[in-house]
């Protein structure tokens, strides 16, 4: 049992926040311009993302020939590091961890819905994702720094994919959760494409009662809509500032 | 060679499409759309126990579950191991090629028969340590298979489906697997334990699929939890302690086997979403319905955003609402044509264990408490038939001459 209070009858989280209180939230796109098409940092708290893209480019002859079913779509491939330094044990992930290819498929697909597909058809786009530092939200921050890299290539999208998790602290939920909470709660990732309701991404893992789920969903909803609104904000005031540059 | 799919004539398609996208929908075996197949449990073998063959329509799974002696983890000293190997092979259906995920091809060995073995003397048996997260998978495999669930869209496109992306579709399956029975805990790994940190049972579930026709994930997360509730392992003792310890295995006949402790019964029910309309009206319309109720969002954005006419119009004529079509229990049929799934893991307690839907279409929240509803229903009914199933077999298996032999005159359990 942690001897943490995780969400106190004051309503404050471990790390004070409220309920439905995001962690700091920053990011900045076209962080490496020399070596990718776009680049994003994200930074949740202290989950530290950093995702590059290179592409559209043209895809390569692969030995399998699975080209061919890439005719009227972008194949989009997704790569995930998370090396020692990540989090406090210093655990190096193989390449091959399950867990891993896991993830990089989930984002993959969650991507594959929001890219307009039929601008990009034979060419390859590659989502490389360095995790810089981990402290829970794991695949928010992925699938987040990885809209903004995508919008920093210039890619066409429907809408921003915006993620978040919410644990659920009894009957309490709470989004975007930090790794404390997640190492003694359930949590649940959900993603959605723009400001609508309606879900592309929802994974969970641990344990809750099915009666618990539609409060966990409704703040992550919330939850993705309040990124959405904090990346965009970035993302504009960016580009009013390379509009009065070019001018 | 790509992995297309040519088990399903293209006239098929063109009906199941015109099917589903008519008004009301309806499915080319005229199932209702939240009803799935008949689901038939068998026992395989009448002398072993952990044999299971789960027959959903007409896919049909087998699953066995075997034990033998390791000794723990080290950061686990109290628990034992529990591994599931699920491999798609060829056998289940053409779509599908062997070798992508060869981890779990050799099958753990039977148990020994019952021999005293000196515990210090007993190596660590690392094959039996296998971790499901030791995987041969590589990622970069799945680079050139972009194509996921959701590749076959309704009215065109190329005839690709979830066999396709064979790797991915392997990775999810056994990370869903993994992720309804293992991290549920399913299965107490605290009672596997013989000897803490240095003897425990390394439980294994293999799953082999026979046949392919949709929904692997739920015929098989059905036959690994059968087949962990139907299986005996040998009861064992430790005699004497310290150094000149032994641990002493007993055979079925020697004594009676004894059944894993499974504590709950976690079963997946997998929806497969279909939408009449494209992509771009999903996400678009969704979008233009949130547009037009904030309309200062739209005055902001009308300068640089040029589509936001177009979101309107769309808005006007479409009927905007929850036009996914949801279906449970998907043939393969119905599975080539899908454009997006999710698996929901529940028990009979209404406890979610694992949610997964990752991409693919979008779907309202309300729809997908809806769906868990549905699953929680069905959940229930393949429960009561695995216990009906099982509390069968264990009425074929009474050993009336035995039990009169060993029971007592002033039995407590005879009524």
């Amino acid at each position: 049992m942690s001897r943490f209070e995780l969400f106190s009858p004051e309503g404050l989280r471990v790390d004070g926040r409220r309920y439905n209180e995001l962690r700091a939230f920053d990011c900045s796109i076209n962080t490496h311009p020399h070596s990718s098409d776009g680049s994003a940092y994200i930074s949740q708290g202290n989950t530290k993302v950093l995702c590059l893209i290179r592409g559209p480019s043209d895809t390569l002859t692969t030995t399998s020939g699975a080209t061919a079913s890439s005719a009227d779509e972008p194949t989009i491939s997704v790569s995930i590091i998370q090396p020692p330094y990540a989090t406090t044990e210093r655990k190096s992930t193989s390449r091959t961890d399950r867990r891993m290819a896991e993830l990089s498929i989930i984002i993959k697909r969650a991507l594959q819905q929001c890219i307009v597909k039929k601008n990009y058809s034979r060419t390859l786009i590659e989502v490389s994702i360095t995790i810089l530092q981990l402290d829970g939200s794991l695949l928010p921050a992925c699938i987040n720094a990885a809209t903004l890299a995508l919008i920093d290539a210039g890619i066409s999208m429907y809408d921003y994919i915006s993620a978040c998790n919410v644990a659920l602290y009894d009957t309490f939920p709470l989004v975007d959760s930090n790794s404390l909470e997640e190492n003694d709660l359930s949590f649940l990732t959900i993603g959605i494409i723009g400001n609508g309701d309606k879900i592309n991404l929802l994974l969970m893992e641990d344990k809750v009662p099915l009666d618990k789920l539609q409060k966990l969903i409704d703040l992550g909803i919330t939850g993705c809509h309040n990124i959405r609104q904090l990346m965009d904000n970035v993302v504009r005031e960016i580009g009013i500032d390379l509009l009065s540059k070019k001018l | 060679m790509p992995h297309i799919d040519n088990t399903l004539p293209i006239p098929n398609i063109i009906t199941l499409h015109s099917l589903l996208s008519g008004n009301p929908p309806l499915r080319p075996s005229l199932r209702q759309l939240t009803e799935p197949r008949p689901l038939e449990i068998s026992i395989a073998s009448s002398t072993e126990y952990g044999h299971i063959e789960v027959k959903l329509g007409e896919t049909y799974v087998s699953c066995k579950v075997s034990a033998q002696i390791t000794s723990p983890y080290e950061d686990r000293p109290f628990e034992g191991t529990f591994a599931i190997g699920t491999e798609i092979t060829p056998m289940c259906s053409p779509a599908f090629t062997s070798g992508v995920n060869a981890d779990f091809s050799t099958a753990a060995p039977a148990i020994v028969p019952a021999t005293a073995i000196s515990v210090n003397n007993i190596d660590s048996n690392k094959e039996g340590q296998t971790s499901a997260t030791a995987a041969t998978n590589n990622i970069n495999n799945n680079n050139n298979n972009n194509n996921n669930d959701n590749a076959v869209t309704m009215g065109g496109g190329a005839v690709m489906g979830l066999a396709a992306d064979q790797a991915a579709t392997e990775i999810l399956l056994s990370r869903l697997i993994e992720k309804a029975v293992r991290r549920s805990n399913a299965l107490d790994l605290e009672s596997l334990c013989i000897i803490a940190g240095q003897k425990c049972w390394a439980v294994r579930a293999d799953v082999r699929f026979l046949n392919y026709d949709g929904n692997l994930v739920d015929a098989a997360s059905v036959a690994v939890i059968t087949a962990l509730l139907h299986y005996r392992k040998p009861d064992v003792e430790v005699i004497g302690s310290g150094e000149g310890s032994e641990l002493v295995m007993y055979d079925e006949k020697q004594r009676e086997m004894v059944p894993l402790s499974v504590l709950h019964i976690p079963i997946c029910v997998t929806f497969q979403f279909f939408s009449t309309e494209s992509v771009e009206r999903n996400i678009k319309g969704e979008n233009a319905n949130s547009l037009v109720n904030n309309k200062n969002y739209i005055k902001e954005n009308s300068d640089n955003d040029d589509d936001d006419l177009e979101r309107m119009d769309i808005d006007n004529d479409a009927p905007r609402g929850s036009n996914e079509i949801i279906i449970v229990d998907a043939t393969a049929e119905e599975e080539l044509l899908s454009q997006g799934s999710m698996t929901v893991t529940l028990n009979s307690n209404k406890e979610l264990c694992q949610i997964s839907k990752s991409g693919g279409l979008n779907v309202d929240s309300v729809r997908i408490l809806e769906c868990c509803q549905i699953a929680s229903d069905i959940v229930n009914k393949w429960t009561k038939e695995i216990k009906k199933v099982l509390a069968a077999d264990i009425e074929k298996r009474r050993d009336l001459r035995a039990e009169r032999v060993l029971s007592v005159v002033n039995d407590r359990s005879t009524e």
